[in-house]
């Protein structure tokens, strides 16, 4: 098994609710807690697996917003785990998914060094690396329902833009996806072979503004409006 | 890269240390006579002492520097694949290493077979660890401005430096001189001076990756709208460190002066007089301190471009 996200560029609107029940979840998670530093102060900051960034493509009025949400890619070659002095990290070979054991880590930020997607946190509270572990702690709960058997952000998005599968299986939701929408991962020149994939936003017509003509009552009127406003 | 102090310490030390237990080790393979028992032992044990003693400080301060530090014990056992691991490895190896050197040079002839392949180990792993320190930078694909096998060769050629010039100091100290040493200095002045040169031309040249490919995004344009944060997360802080073009030129030029040329100067002009070799020595010290402070604040991680910087 391969298993990975497939986040739906074209359909993100840019919530952060994925980032949030990331948190939520983890916080109380098998890598938990996920500390915060002055959470109510002037510069909070904490550790979140999941960040959501915003870009703008194109010039107006061809322009386009693009939310960007990114996570552990869980990569085929991750870098991360082989300059692991500790042998903290690790990828599973089983279904692939990259993990820290906390009780191993020694806190030297090499791994997140390693990392070009910035998937690595250092908490500061526990002194030792987190990441995004795709809900390793709730896609195998048998006690949920199989339909929760998701990772929490998955479950969450409002929009439907992220997905969840195994990339292994040709005939997956991720799979078909990936293929229809051509998915690709991110910068692929540097040969991590990320798992993830980021579907492509579609480019809509541009919404063109005419003048509509309109009949002699509006004429006069807009005449009188324009009269009156001078 | 935000340039942490411990880590700029800790490579500078641990490259002097190194490189002044090369040159003992060197000292004891290059005798054939025998006779330097008499007039090179106490500046061969001092050496390898201050030597190990360096190399110590540098490991204290690199475990000052992990968050999580009652683990760093872990940090040999992933050999196989890790750069740092095995820079780990070679340093532990080193304390036996030294303690066995000391002992063939108090209890044997010099030029004994036992003293000789105890000196030959000393050099080689000194050169493995210093080699495995700057390949610990240098395997990150990552960070342009270090991967490149420049980053090793700079890191061996100046550790070799900055230890030739303090035991050329220590041989002065007990009023030898060493003609060869200096030859060798005076080389590794300009080795290290033409490999520093060629890497600041390598980082120079602009870059392939941008907010662009990173991004994946195959519009004309991109830029970035917002990052998402109110206040800087711990990416901005490990990797967001910008620097002027101006200072960073600046500080270039005072590496260099500092690290090369007054060194240089010193040992042209007086080559047998103890204060001069100590301002060389000194100023090497702090123009390496510049030279390791720009190698993390010039080099740039690939993440920046996910927040509309360069990389
Ligand atoms: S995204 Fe980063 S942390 Fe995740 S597997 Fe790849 S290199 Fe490792
Ligand atoms: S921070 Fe922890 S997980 Fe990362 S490389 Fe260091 S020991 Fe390994």
């Amino acid at each position: 098994m391969r298993l990975g996200l497939v986040i739906d560029l074209d359909t993100c609107v840019g919530c952060h609710a994925c980032a949030i029940s990331c948190k939520e979840w983890n916080t109380s998670g098998t890598t938990g807690s996920l500390s915060d530093q002055n959470p109510y102060e002037k510069d909070p900051t904490g550790v979140f697996f999941n960040r959501v960034r915003s870009y703008e493509i194109g010039d107006y009025p061809h322009n386009k917003t693009v939310n960007f949400p990114m996570s552990c890619m869980q990569c085929e070659d991750a870098a991360c785990v082989t300059v692991c002095p500790t042998g903290a990290s690790y990828k599973r070979k089983s279904d692939g998914i990259v993990l820290i054991d906390q009780d191993k880590c020694m806190g030297c930020n090499l791994c997140a060094w390693a990392c070009p997607y910035g998937s690595r946190e250092l908490d500061r509270e526990s002194g030792t690396m987190k990441k995004c572990t795709l809900c390793v702690d709730r896609i195998y709960d048998e006690s949920l329902p199989e339909i929760d058997r998701q990772p929490s952000c998955v479950m969450t998005c409002p929009s439907s833009a992220r997905h969840f599968g195994d990339f292994d299986d040709p005939n997956s939701n991720v799979s078909k996806l990936t293929r229809e929408r051509n998915g690709d991962g991110l910068m692929n020149e540097l040969g991590y072979n990320p798992t993830n994939q980021y579907l492509p936003p579609r480019l809509a017509n541009n919404i063109t503004i005419e003048k509509k003509k309109k009949n002699i009552v509006g004429q006069v009127k807009d005449w009188a409006n324009e009269l009156i406003s001078r | 890269m935000h340039p942490a102090f411990s880590i700029i310490f800790f490579t500078i030390t641990s490259g002097l240390g190194y490189g002044l237990l090369f040159f003992s080790g060197l000292y004891v393979v290059l005798d054939r006579t025998g006779d330097i028992t008499e007039s090179l032992f106490s500046p061969l044990v001092v050496s390898s002492i201050i030597g190990l003693t360096l190399v110590a400080l540098g490991i204290l301060s690199s475990i000052l520097h992990l968050a999580n530090p009652k683990n760093a014990w872990r940090a040999f056992l992933r050999f196989r694949s890790s750069w740092l691991s095995r820079e780990g490895v070679f340093a532990l190896l080193t304390f036996p290493v030294v303690f066995a050197f000391i002992y063939t040079i108090i209890a044997t002839e010099t030029n004994s077979v036992t003293s000789k392949t105890t000196a030959i180990i000393l050099m080689i792993i000194s050169l493995l660890t210093v080699y495995s320190t700057g390949m610990i930078y240098a395997c990150l694909k990552t960070i342009r401005a270090w991967n490149s096998p420049l980053v090793p060769t700079n890191y061996v050629l100046l550790g070799l430096l900055s230890g030739a010039l303090t035991m050329f100091a220590i041989l002065n100290y007990y009023n030898q001189q060493s003609e060869l040493l200096l030859t060798l200095i005076m080389e590794l002045l300009c080795l290290a001076f033409i490999t520093k040169a060629i890497y600041y031309y390598f980082i120079g040249k602009p870059s392939e990756l941008s907010i662009k490919t990173a991004t994946g995004l195959s519009s004309r344009k991109v830029r970035l709208l917002h990052t998402g944060e109110s206040s800087k997360n711990f990416l901005m802080r490990e990797f967001g460190f910008d620097i002027s073009v101006k200072k960073m030129l600046l500080l270039r030029f005072c590496s260099i002066l500092l690290m090369v040329v007054m060194p240089t100067l010193c040992l042209i002009t007086q080559p047998a007089s103890f204060h001069f070799i100590l301002i060389a020595v000194i100023c090497n010290f702090f123009g390496l301190l510049l030279e390791r402070w720009l190698f993390f604040a010039e080099a740039k991680h690939v993440v920046n471009l996910y927040y509309g910087r360069e990389a």
